[in-house]
């Protein structure tokens, strides 16, 4: 499972990367909500909003910019049409299911129409089934595609993160007080 | 040359061994082992390191050193780092405190990737195949190569002996890893035109002229012997300036 991760990181990573141009397209213009700016070319409209909604949960806006204004929800579906198996897509669209399915249950109502609590709470359930499923489930993939398209983003290299445009010189310790977070480069170690 | 046929070479040029084409051989690697280090979490780095750590080989050296099921041998490459934002955060699965954490680097760790030696093989090879032409009408080329019980054996202890040396260094959590190897991923070919004394077994002679056309010299990567498990462009270039030296040292002598 997390071998699998890594190497779904690495490809979106490269997703991410494809789509920059298109990205800082989407940043200027970001509204909050409804009317997309972009054509969805995987997912239909209901499940867009479903994963605006996730994107949204997973990585917040908080003092600084969130999965939203980064554009995440344009580059997992584009990523999905582009970068996985038929049978990976037939799977990520099986799973796509479990959020209306959960709150329909819970609460008779679609997902998008919950309040944010009960949305977060739903996600948290998914969270934890994850952690019980052997292979491929819902939560993991939709969090490794907003996290990865997230962290590459210009957003968060600029915002959330610390860009050094010119890294030059190895300086292999430094105190991490000195620059605060992670590097803004791959996904982190070597 | 396998394409260049004759009355005189009518199993390709140069090819009187049969050995052209045969002994393709690629490093296996992509296997190892990982771990992670406790403390200096207020130490971190900056910039770009210009290499990783190299441990050269230290298998089958003399008797100490002998490995009962595998011959030769393999190296490690790798470095340390901190981990990054594709970690497990174990405070929260999402929401504006797990963003906050994935920002911050997570452990540091260590990772150690073995590059093994692929033993020669005279079926390990390559052959035109007559049969599916390309769209300029040549012959394509068929590919039959794979790695064998010395590199299989190899391979497990390319993987528990990284898990060792991290272990005995203090490392915890490690674990090994193999995500499988074909080859040519190495992009470290090697073989098919092997050097040799004897023209019966070989293609090249040892300044990599064919043998049985001196005016011709071949000097990428397929006069080597044996793969050995180091990356071999320095010694591609090596051979390479010995064979042009001896190319103008012949020319002069009006031997070329």
């Amino acid at each position: 499972m997390k071998r699998r991760d890594a190497i779904k990181t690495s490809v979106v990573v490269m997703g991410g990367a494809m789509t920059m141009g298109s990205l800082s397209a989407l940043l200027s213009g970001c509204s909050p909500e409804p009317s997309l700016s972009w054509t969805p070319v995987f997912f239909d409209k209901d499940q867009i909003a479903i994963i605006t909604r996730v994107a949204d949960l997973i990585i917040p806006k908080t003092d600084t910019p969130g999965a939203l204004d980064a554009g995440v929800v344009e580059v997992i579906d584009q990523a999905c049409k582009d970068l996985f198996s038929a049978e990976e897509q037939a799977q990520v669209q099986e799973g796509m299911k479990a959020f209306n399915a959960m709150s329909q249950s819970a609460h008779q109502k679609n997902y998008v129409d919950l309040k944010e609590e009960d949305q977060a709470a739903i996600l948290q359930k998914l969270a934890d089934e994850s952690k019980e499923t052997e292979g491929p489930h819902i939560f993991s993939f939709m969090k490794d595609m907003v996290v990865a398209s997230f962290f590459t983003s210009e957003a968060a290299a600029m915002n959330v993160l610390n860009y050094d445009p010119i890294p030059t010189r190895y300086e292999g310790c430094i105190e991490l007080s000195s620059v605060g977070s992670l590097w803004a480069e791959g996904s982190g170690s070597f | 040359m396998l394409n260049s046929k004759s009355d005189r070479f009518p199993n390709g040029f140069g090819n009187d061994s049969d050995q052209l084409g045969r002994n393709v051989m690629d490093h296996h690697f992509r296997l190892g082992a990982y771990g992670q280090l406790d403390g200096y979490e207020d130490q971190y780095f900056k910039g770009r390191r210009p290499n990783g750590i190299y441990i050269p080989r230290f298998q089958n050296l003399d008797a100490s050193t002998k490995r009962k099921d595998y011959i030769r041998g393999f190296g490690y490459q790798g470095g340390g780092g901190r981990e990054g934002w594709s970690r497990n955060i174990a405070e929260a699965d999402f929401g504006a405190g797990f963003k906050e954490a994935a920002a911050q680097p997570g452990n540091w760790t260590m990772g150690l990737m073995a590059f093994g030696e692929c033993l020669p093989y005279e079926d390990n090879r390559v052959t035109l195949n007559e049969s599916v032409k390309d769209k300029y009408g040549q012959p394509t080329l068929t590919m039959d190569v794979e790695w064998k019980e010395n590199e299989y054996n190899m391979r497990k202890e390319m993987m528990s002996a990284a898990a060792e040396m991290l272990d005995k260094a203090g490392f915890k959590n490690v674990e090994t890893y193999d995500r499988g190897c074909n080859p040519g991923l190495g992009i470290h070919e090697m073989g098919t035109a092997r050097m040799g004394r004897d023209p019966k077994t070989s293609v090249l002679n040892k300044y990599n002229q064919v043998h049985a056309a001196k005016n011709v010299f071949v000097t990428d990567g397929s006069f080597m012997t044996s793969a050995a498990c180091q990356n071999p462009s320095l010694t591609y270039m090596a051979f390479t300036a010995r064979a042009v030296d001896h190319a103008v040292k012949e020319l002069n002598k009006g031997n070329l």
